[in-house]
């Protein structure tokens, strides 16, 4: 089964060199190629069914224990099976509506590698391994949905789509990493068996939020639902795909998955029945308010995606069975019906429903697959969208008086489908010919064979449904946990549930008989002003005015601004852990001063004054220069002679370098104006006295130093030498001596040079 | 890894006689003189990581010796620095004028001995000057050779800015030094109860921010990014973060208790507050500062802010180890911070690639039709901005994957272990913003017309040499972690063996120490 990975993959990547040899061949190709595939697993249905799931593991970082495994049982199978089937029509289609566009190449590249992702996610059994196909098909998705990239709509709505799946995706990585720690492993096979435990766990509700995040942003559950719509700008078999029976579906198929781990808590049903069902209702509802045929069809995915939530977190023996039959009747149909809009659209270049009327004359099969779909999706006997939504309708009548809301709400939204169904399936196929852009006139085999292959499976399905039960029950089973044992009947006798399906369908008619007059009635503008959607703009919007005000206020580009952040932002920090560390009292409290020192520290203060307010540059240097004389008496005071001659000369030589310098710079201009100079002066003595009080707080602590009397000890015995500051400069502090005097040679080679750069002339060569 | 302080400083050594070599060499007149610095620099840097390589990590007891310490975290940090150096060496190998060659490949010498003293030092002196024996070459490179406004502006404000920093941080340290009484940082007990620890700290983490570029210290960044040229931005996002956090684990190890695996970092909560704070405000700053770029130079720089927010998410989970998968903060950081240095270097080897060619790769519009007009480029760049992203199977998603599965797991006790959750939200909300603008990125690439074609095909076989080394390792550690991460982890088994202290001979231990290998067996045999 990892081989049929490493095929996709290859395959993926050999497409644009298949395609340049096979040019128009290429969707039969490929098509061929992924049938294979199909048949690849079609070949496990017998050892599956029997229930002897298949697993592979290779360790992938072993210090962690993290490993990529697989793990093929029921459900999985199911999905690969959708995956592979409907991505082998839908490469066929593509070969036919994609004809001649000079990036077929790419397409095909981009539609293998998201077919093979897919087959990914449902096959992983690590979680993390999972996660890692699960962003595979987030980024395929966003290469298929801006594949028309002139498109600026199409841009925005694949960087819509990535985002929201992106940043789901990571809040689910995030409930995978607890669920991990929780669980003691990231085995999904392992994690099953301790479901109980982890039900318990303290971090059980943390975890589930964010495994849901990305289980609903990816199935687009309300209110992540918007980007779904929009994402119908792609080209019409990438929407059949991804968006209507593959991508959309892994959240759900997320669900199933860990069912056995997370499900049947209060936390679990409620929270997937409350988003399920509303979501079915808003996407029921929003479908029929719109009149493009694509997004009309996006909205009832919405709807069966929610419908598909609701019974998975229902969780019973039936709604687990009804799930695995929508998911399977969805897929059909659904796909379907997006080829047939794309083959309308194809025909006659036209997109809305209302335009479209009496194409059955021109194109009888791809009307005949849109009737059969179109069936499958109102749920009209004989269809297998019929059994699965009797199987819906007994799992949620068997909860009794609860169930009650549920059942509205199914109600509501599974008739609202088939008016859909009607104005996608029938409408346009019907009544009198209306003028069109193009010649309407039937679409050639590659384009009506998919449509038709997947219709008349859904007929067949429906005809025979029996022959589903084997592979529904081993899908169920692995939801379940325990083993399952569907009943699905062509004719379930007269009974409640079947009142109910004819009284949908009846609803549904007639509701599209008063479709023009609702659609006026319900005003789409406001809705939509208030929607989801515009939720997500609101978000990027203030992104980027927070985004704005920072540049203002952090990035302004002067460097004096920038030392002002700083200079703030430590005075704040240093000065906080000062006071509290020290106090006030304490720090006032210090030892008084000798006359020396107050000396020094009336001298500082004035020199620097002086360097601020001069008007001329050799002044300020100067008093710059007596500042740093200042501080070297200060050394002197306090008993690091060596420190204070370094010092001197130090600062003679700045003052040397800054007066060749400031010789050759233009004249000083002010350029501050008050406020901004009594705003500097501010910051300047925040700074001033942070450092004071920083001195003060030193100062006032017992020296934990040792040196002088170390120095004076050790003098006369060690190095033999009885004036201490040269013994320290000679001998303790040898190696620092050299450094400086190699620093001042330097600064004198400088100094040199300088002098020799000054104009007009010519200093002694070297 | 016996004899004297020689033999030990081998690497460092070898890379500094040939950065004095190609200074020397580089002042030469004649052409092939001129030339060899680049040669000479990259020999020095392969021959100083095979010996490195040959010394092999440190036994169970680091020997302590000069002010230094010979630890595992040395030995995995030279080892990086030295691979990721060479990469830089490549990416650099046409960008100077010839007469420039000797300074510029001099300098990148420098800094790199410098990252690798960072490692070793175990004194706070020598940890300070080491950290500046970073620093101060980058200012250099920053605006060498460029003549434009821009870059002399960009130069002059990293300098000053930097030469601030400089003095917050040795101020901290004479802090640390007047609560401990010593320098040396094996013999350091700091109690982080003492209010001279909190304030030494504080003021140290406030130089440290800078050199990481962690909010507000970032300011610089964008604007000295954005100055310098492709190739020493690339490097401006490796060597000064490597050399800060590395300074950072110093510091922050002053303060632990021998329960250190198990227990977590023991910390003032001031410092805890302000590191969370930082690594707060420096993801959200850099990544919605990045959205708003048009310059690519400039959003690169921002996620460079981003990025090292990330790190300190992983830094302040902690080397907490036991008790599940993914869950040690600090070889996450170790491991991050190597697949960062890598994947920035690469994307803006294509920029400079791009520049070499002739052709400005400043703004966003410069980029495209890359797809078209240099597939292979364009090829490298995505693998760079995937990784960045955080997006497998590139390296990139892995690191990322651990830093936050780390602080998500710390599961400390009480507000820690929840902020510790909180942060790492942040930081998951974070990558998807950041997604915003990478994609850009590949998005002009790939999907908009090109503007013009190639100009000229001047030499570049050294810069995509580079690239396809960034590339390869992205790809190599992406689908094979095992390896790097079996080394970032190396350091942290140090934590459980007590220094064995040596004054001036190499003191061996009596008893056969125990390997880091048979101690790393060991546990995952339990």
């Amino acid at each position: 089964m990892p081989e049929s990975l490493l095929f996709g993959f290859a395959l993926a990547a050999f497409s644009p060199l298949i395609h340049r040899f096979a040019r128009g061949a290429t969707g039969w190709v490929m098509g061929a190629l992924v049938a294979g595939l199909t048949v690849r697993f079609a070949l496990y249905v017998p050892a599956i069914t029997a229930g002897n799931p298949v697993r592979t593991c290779w360790a992938w970082v072993p210090p962690l224990g993290v490993n990529v495994s697989f793990y093929l049982d029921g459900l999985s199978l199911l999905f690969a099976l959708l995956i592979c089937g409907i991505g082998s029509l839908v490469a066929i289609y593509a070969g036919g509506s994609l004809r001649g566009h000079p990036q077929l190449g790419r397409f095909y590249l981009y539609l293998l590698a998201f077919m093979t992702s897919m087959l990914g996610v449902v096959l992983a059994d690590n979680l993390l391994t999972l996660y890692v196909f699960w962003e595979l098909t987030s980024l395929t998705s966003y290469l298929l949905i801006g594949f028309n990239h002139e498109d600026s709509r199409a841009r925005q709505a694949a960087l819509q789509a990535l985002l929201v799946t992106v940043a789901g995706g990571l809040a689910m990585l995030a409930g995978f990493v607890l669920l991990g720690l929780a669980g003691g492993s990231f085995e999904i096979s392992v994690l099953s068996g301790r479901g109980p435990a982890l039900r318990e766990h303290a971090t059980y509700l943390p975890l589930l939020a964010l495994i849901l995040a990305g289980a609903f942003t990816k199935s687009a559950q309300f209110p992540f639902h918007f980007w779904l719509p929009n994402a119908m700008v792609a080209p019409t078999p990438v929407s059949a795909y991804l968006h209507s029976s593959t991508m959309v579906k892994a959240g759900v198929y997320l669900l199933a998955r860990l069912s056995p781990v997370l499900a049947d808590t209060a936390a679990w049903t409620a929270a997937l029945s409350t988003v399920g069902a509303v979501t079915m209702v808003i996407g029921a509802t929003l479908a029929l308010l719109h009149t493009d045929l694509k997004r009309i069809l996006a909205y009832t995915t919405i709807s069966v995606l929610g419908g598909l939530t609701l019974l998975l977190g229902l969780g019973t023996s039936s709604a687990v069975v009804a799930a695995m039959a929508l998911l399977v009747a969805h897929a059909l149909y659904k796909a379907a019906l997006f080829l047939v809009a794309g083959n309308v659209d194809h025909a006659t270049g036209i997109r809305d429903v209302r335009q479209a009327s009496g194409l059955a004359r021109v194109m009888p099969i791809t009307a005949a697959a849109a009737v059969l779909a179109a069936m499958s999706n109102a749920g009209v006997p004989a269809s297998f969208g019929f059994i699965s939504k009797e199987l819906i309708y007994e799992a949620i009548w068997g909860l009794s008086a609860r169930g009650l809301p549920l059942l509205a709400a199914t109600f509501l939204a599974n008739a609202l489908l088939v008016t859909t169904a009607i104005l996608v399936g029938v409408r346009p196929f019907f009544g009198r010919r209306t003028a069109m852009p193009h010649m309407p006139h039937e679409t050639p085999i590659a384009l009506w064979l998919g449509p038709l292959v997947l219709a008349l499976g859904g007929l067949v399905l429906g005809l025979v449904p029996a022959r589903t039960e084997p592979m529904l029950a081993a899908a169920a089973t692995a939801v379940e946990g325990q083993p399952a044992h569907p009943h699905l009947a062509l004719w379930p006798g007269f009974n409640v549930v079947l009142a109910l399906s004819a009284v949908t369908v009846l609803g549904g008619i007639g509701l599209y008989l008063a479709w023009e007059r609702v659609r006026r009635v319900v005003p789409l503008a406001t809705i939509t002003r208030f929607g989801a959607d515009r939720g997500y703009d609101l978000t990027l919007e203030a992104m980027l005015r927070f985004g704005t005000l920072q540049t203002r206020v952090l990035q302004s580009g002067y460097l004096r601004f920038y030392l002002i952040i700083i200079i703030l932002t430590v005075v704040s920090l240093a000065g906080w852990a000062l006071l509290k560390g020290e106090g006030v009292v304490k720090l006032l409290a210090g030892r008084w001063p000798s006359i020396y020192e107050w000396i020094i520290a009336g001298l500082v203060p004035l020199a620097a004054l002086l360097a601020i307010l001069s008007q001329s540059r050799l002044t300020a240097v100067i008093a710059l220069g007596t500042v740093g004389y200042g501080l070297a008496l200060l050394y002197l005071l306090y008993g690091a002679p060596d420190l204070a001659m370094t010092q001197f000369a130090i600062e003679t030589l700045t003052v040397v370098l800054f007066v060749l310098v400031v010789y050759r710079l233009p004249p000083l201009v002010r350029f501050a104006n008050w406020p901004s100079r009594v705003r500097d002066a501010m910051v300047a003595l925040a700074g001033g006295a942070l450092m004071t009080g920083l001195l003060l707080a030193a100062t006032a602590r017992p020296g934990a130093s040792s040196l002088s009397p170390f120095y004076a000890e050790h003098s006369l015995s060690d190095a033999y030498g009885r004036n201490v500051v040269n013994v320290i400069l000679v001998d303790f502090r040898a190696l620092d001596t050299l450094g400086e005097i190699t620093v001042l040679t330097v600064a004198a080679i400088g100094v040199h040079a300088l002098l020799r750069l000054l104009p007009g002339r010519k200093g002694p060569r070297l | 890894m016996n004899g004297d302080l020689f033999t030990l400083l081998a690497p460092e050594l070898i890379v500094i006689g040939g950065a004095v070599l190609a200074l020397l060499l580089g002042l030469g007149a004649s052409p092939g003189a001129r030339s060899a610095p680049r040669a000479l620099a990259l020999l020095s840097v392969f021959a100083a990581f095979l010996v490195t390589w040959y010394y092999g990590p440190s036994p169970a007891k680091p020997l302590e010796l000069a002010g230094m310490r010979f630890d595992s975290l040395a030995y995995y940090i030279r080892l990086i620095a030295l691979s990721v150096g060479a990469l830089v060496l490549l990416v650099h190998w046409h960008l100077p004028h010839p007469a420039e060659r000797g300074d510029v490949f001099a300098m990148i010498l420098f800094s790199l001995a410098g990252i690798m003293l960072t490692s070793l030092a175990n004194d706070l002196v020598l940890l300070f000057l080491t950290i500046e024996l970073v620093s101060i070459p980058t200012y250099i490179l920053v605006s060498i050779g460029r003549s434009d406004i821009r870059a002399q502006e960009a130069g002059l404000k990293y300098f000053f800015l930097g030469t601030l920093s400089a003095a917050l941080l040795v101020y901290g340290f004479s802090f640390l030094y007047g609560a401990a009484g010593t320098t040396n940082l094996s013999r350091m007990q700091l109690s982080p109860a003492g209010g001279f620890v909190t304030i030494g700290l504080l003021l140290a983490f406030a130089g440290v921010a800078f050199k990481i570029a962690a909010a507000p210290f970032h300011v610089y960044a964008a604007d000295v990014y954005q100055g310098a040229a492709a190739p020493v931005t690339g490097l401006l996002g490796f060597f000064p973060k490597v050399a800060g956090f590395v300074a950072l684990i110093k510091l922050l190890f002053l303060m632990q208790p021998s329960d250190l695996l198990t227990a977590g970092w023991n910390m003032p909560g001031a410092a805890f507050v302000f590191l969370w704070v930082v690594a707060a405000a420096t993801m959200t700053l850099g990544n919605v500062l990045g959205l708003m770029q048009t310059n690519v130079k400039r959003m690169l720089a921002y996620s460079s802010i981003a990025h090292s927010g990330y790190m300190l998410v992983a830094l302040l989970a902690g080397p907490v180890a036991s008790g599940g998968p993914l869950r040690d903060g600090l070889s996450a950081m170790l491991f991050y911070i190597v697949v960062y240095g890598i994947m920035n270097l690469g994307a803006f080897a294509v920029l400079a690639l791009i520049q070499a060619r002739g052709r400005p790769a400043e703004e966003l519009d410069d980029l495209a039709g890359l797809g078209r007009r240099e597939p292979l480029a364009a090829l490298a760049l995505a693998i760079c901005v995937f990784s960045l992203m955080g997006l497998p199977p590139t390296a990139g998603f892995f690191a990322k994957v651990y830093v936050f599965s780390a602080a998500i797991s710390n599961g400390a006790a009480g507000w820690h272990g929840l902020s510790l959750i909180v942060l790492a939200v942040i930081g998951l909300i974070n990558s998807a913003i950041a997604a915003g603008y990478y994609l850009r990125i590949v998005a002009t690439c790939y999907l908009r017309e090109p503007v013009a074609e190639p100009i000229a095909e001047p030499r570049t076989a050294g810069i995509r040499l580079g690239l396809l080394g960034c590339c390869i390792a992205i790809l190599v550690i992406g689908v094979w972690p095992g390896g790097l991460l079996y080394m970032s982890r190396l350091p942290f088994y140090d934590l459980s063996a007590p220094p064995a202290v040596a004054t001036h001979s190499n003191a061996q231990s009596p008893e056969p120490a125990e390997t880091t290998e048979q101690v790393y067996a060991k546990e995952m045999n339990s």
